[in-house]
């Protein structure tokens, strides 16, 4: 092969429906943590909540045989995930960053142990049905489109209007107006007559409804069983990018979509070139890396919410 | 006569301190209606009652002679209540119009937010009042003076009839008060009854009808404005019913120990703190540092300890120049401090009273050899601390925050002073303590003095100035307008002084 080949084996359409495919999971998990941290908490126990998600997926398609209940109980199971964080982090007070390493500390222990404990050996699930694909025939004879659009998985395109959603809910909708102001400055909401706890609980709920679906992307879409930590890294992926991208829907997605991309192309480079002098782990390292330079002051402002990670106490003087 | 707002034996407890004691209020409609007293008097927390920020520990409102309960803001907006927060709740984020709209926004097709109203309904409210404020600015770029504007115009989108406007000219410059001065004179025309938080006497004197006075949490007495003076309210506010013991005149008065050359200071927003402050502390005296709060005291406290950058001049300690030098080496340059806020800044709590009572000392002889502390120096020092000072501790391993304030404080008290070697500054040293643990903390400060210490007071009670100073500086906007001797000054003065009054009459 020489280089313009090995370049038009690696860019492509292929590639780019590739990065859509890996993008969806960090998406769902990316948009969930934005609004959990707009509403000014910080949950980086996101990862764990897909880990349950994807195990919650799996076994709702496994015993049902359906995987949309599968993809149901994956949000549900996420929920309860994000429950349990906020009554720690928000009614009780506790450390948002400490109580989030807990949460994905005991979801990675649950997890296994419950793949273990359900079907008797650990490692893997038995194969799942998957949700089905999406196949457009308009977009069939539709060049560059049609290849990247057609045969995603059918939750691909909802998920990609999400940040447009969110875009409109967070800044033409009154709820996304106290949304962002529980994250602003909540005695501020507080002294209105509205209730920022309730808010911040319902931000987080969301949020991890959305972490756990990503979570069952993985685990009935991308692929057709669980396996141990099969999550691995995108829910911290997903926090880089909501750092990223400045904790709005346009930005995120780009850094969503961009990650995505990384992976896609350190997938592609796997196989075109299989001795590649670029070692995997060094594109895996990369969203942490840019999040650290962009924490580092590259972003000026991140423009996320003023008072995130405090817990709100009402009567303190 | 009909009032608008009636109070009626308010209490307010915090664990064991009462807040407000037994308070009664009325409030007659369509005027302007000023509370003052002291800090801690207990103004800001009758208000938060009022406004259902902090629920009564007992006492009834009335509104319109009808009995109301106030559970939370909400119940209050609906019974027309509104505040004007000292510390401003705005979303610096957002427009100016989104925060006045908060929480009551206007909505088109049942989901969406009517932009568009939004700005509307906010410029004419601004307009009918004169605001004159752009609905479309974020908060963020906009000055204090029209952040406060945006809180007023939060409060009459919600249709408040009784405005309460804690402490409104604390962050505003002079002609931003007087701007917001004439805005409240429409508001009363309008027919709006206005609560005027506030310690400046000047200011209530200039707008009030009616004016409550608050001292410890009770009321001490409700005047109209023609019938008092600034010097009447002054004696009012500050009491003069305390009865402590002058102490005794300054024996041997050395050389200055401690000289302040011209500094100034700004703060976060640029405005100046301190203005050309110059002074001296001479070895054997008590200069008193007297002034309303928040006239720069606290920034000036800041600046002899480190904490706070100095645009120009110099501090020098026995004739050595300790200006930007850091907290630490100006501490073992030879000043110690007694601390404003003693739980933020003067202990740790959960740490043990002997291991308070050596904070800041960890690597100086006895107690370590600068790297392995001697805990035998430790709890040697402490039991001598302890008995000397009579911390009442059931032992010294008992951790601060378990101990009563006065105790607290005397931990602090002791380790200052007796670990100072030239010059104690003590900032509100008796805040919060009973008459007998201010009284030892007086004599512990007027023993430093007789031991040829340079002692440098900041207090708020003119009482407490009066009984421990040599000297006065009286300190106003961040400038220090005069420096008296203690004998040439009568508190009436000094009140006056305080509020910016002229001095020309008083001997220098």
């Amino acid at each position: 092969m020489n280089w313009s080949e090995t370049l038009q084996a690696i860019f492509n359409v292929t590639l780019l429906a590739s990065t859509i495919r890996v993008s969806i999971s960090i998406i769902l998990a990316g948009m969930g943590e934005m609004i959990t941290e707009r509403s000014g908490v910080l949950n980086i126990g996101v990862e764990g909540t897909m880990l349950m998600g994807a195990l919650a997926g799996a076994l709702g398609s496994y015993f049902t045989g359906n995987p949309w209940i599968g993809l149901l109980a994956a949000g549900i199971v996420g929920m309860l995930v994000g429950l349990l964080f906020s009554f720690i982090a928000i009614s009780l007070h506790s450390d948002q960053s400490i109580t989030g390493l807990a949460i994905y500390l005991l979801c990675v222990g649950l997890s296994g142990y419950l793949l273990q404990v359900i079907f008797e050996h650990g490692g893997n699930s038995p194969m799942v049905n998957t949700l089905p694909t999406l196949h457009m025939k308009f977009l069939e004879n539709v060049p560059v489109l049609g290849p990247i659009f057609n045969d995603q998985s059918s939750i691909a395109i909802p998920v990609l209007l999400i940040p447009v959603i969110l875009q409109i809910v967070f800044y033409r909708t009154p709820w996304g107006s106290w949304l962002r102001a529980a994250g602003e400055n909540p005695k501020a909401l507080a002294v209105v007559g509205k209730n920022p706890v309730k808010i911040r609980y319902i931000a987080t709920l969301c949020g991890s409804f959305l972490a756990g679906i990503g979570g069952a992307y993985l685990s009935i879409s991308q692929t057709s069983l669980f396996s141990e930590n099969m999550v691995a890294g995108r829910g911290f992926i997903a926090l880089s990018a909501v750092i990223f991208g400045g904790v709005k829907p346009g930005g995120v997605f780009l850094a969503c979509i961009f990650f995505g991309f990384m992976d896609a192309l350190q997938k592609t480079l796997q196989t075109v070139i299989p001795d590649t002098i670029m070692p995997r782990e060094l594109f895996m390292a990369l969203p942490y890396l840019l999040t650290l330079f962009a924490l580092a002051g590259f972003i000026k402002k991140s423009g996320g919410p003023a008072d995130i990670g405090n817990p709100y106490l009402k009567e303190s003087r | 006569m009909d009032y608008i707002l009636e109070l009626q034996d308010i209490c307010k407890h915090f664990g064991n301190v009462f807040a407000n004691d037994h308070v009664n209020l009325k409030v007659e409609k369509g005027t302007v209606h000023s509370i003052v007293g002291e800090n801690g008097a207990g103004k800001t927390t009758l208000m938060n009652i009022l406004y259902g920020l902090y629920k009564q520990t007992s006492g009834e409102i009335f509104i319109n002679g009808n009995k109301v309960n106030i559970e939370s803001p909400s119940d209050a907006i609906r019974l027309g209540v509104g505040m004007i927060h000292q510390h401003f709740k705005l979303i610096p984020a957002m427009s100016v119009a989104e925060n006045v709209m908060l929480g009551e926004e206007p909505i088109k097709g049942k989901l969406f937010l009517d932009l568009k109203k939004i700005n509307e309904s906010t410029l004419e409210l601004s307009d009918k009042y004169g605001l004159a404020v752009n609905p479309k600015s974020m908060v963020s770029d906009i000055s204090v003076g029209i952040r406060q504007r945006v809180e007023i115009l939060k409060a009459l989108y919600r249709n408040a009839n009784i405005l309460i406007l804690d402490e409104p000219t604390a962050l505003l410059t002079p002609q931003e008060s007087e701007d917001l001065f004439l805005i409240i004179e429409r508001l009363r025309k309008d027919g709006k009854t206005i609560l005027f938080i506030s310690h400046k006497l000047k200011e209530i004197m200039q707008i009030s009808d009616n004016i409550t006075i608050l001292r410890d949490g009770k009321v001490v007495d409700t005047v109209k404005k023609s019938e008092t003076d600034e010097v009447h309210l002054a004696r009012l506010m500050v009491g003069r019913d305390v009865f402590l013991k002058p102490a005794s005149k300054s024996k041997m008065i050395g050389e200055p120990i401690l000289k302040v050359e011209d500094i100034s200071a700004v703060n976060e927003y640029h405005h100046p703190v301190l203005t050309n402050v110059s002074f001296e502390v001479r070895s054997g005296e008590v200069l008193g540092v007297a002034g309303v709060d928040g006239n720069g005291q606290t920034e000036l406290v800041r600046a002899l300890i480190g904490l706070q950058t100095l645009t120009k001049g110099k501090i020098i300690l026995r004739d050595k120049e300790i200006t930007h030098l850091s907290v630490k080496k100006m501490r073992s340059a030879g000043i110690g401090v007694i601390p404003e806020d003693r739980l933020q800044e003067g202990l740790v709590e959960d740490f043990s009273v002997e291991e308070n009572l050596f904070l800041g000392l960890q690597r100086i002889e006895p107690f370590s050899n600068g790297n392995i502390i001697n805990w035998n120096a430790v709890h040697e020092n402490a039991d001598s601390l302890v008995k000397t000072f009579d911390i009442r501790t059931p032992n010294i391993n008992h951790k601060a925050r378990l101990l009563s304030g006065g105790n607290q404080q005397k931990i602090i008290v002791a380790r200052e002073i007796f670990h100072a070697p030239d010059t104690i500054i003590a900032a509100q040293p008796t805040r919060g303590l009973d008459i007998a643990a201010t009284d030892f903390v007086h004599e512990q400060l007027i023993k430093q003095r007789d031991s040829g210490k340079a002692v440098l007071l900041f207090s708020l009670s003119l009482d407490e100035i009066m009984l421990l100073s040599t000297r006065i500086a009286v300190i106003y906007k961040g400038s220090i307008v005069a420096i008296v001797s203690k004998d040439d000054v009568t508190p009436e003065d000094l009140g006056l002084m305080m509020l910016g009054g002229s001095y020309e009459h008083i001997p220098a």
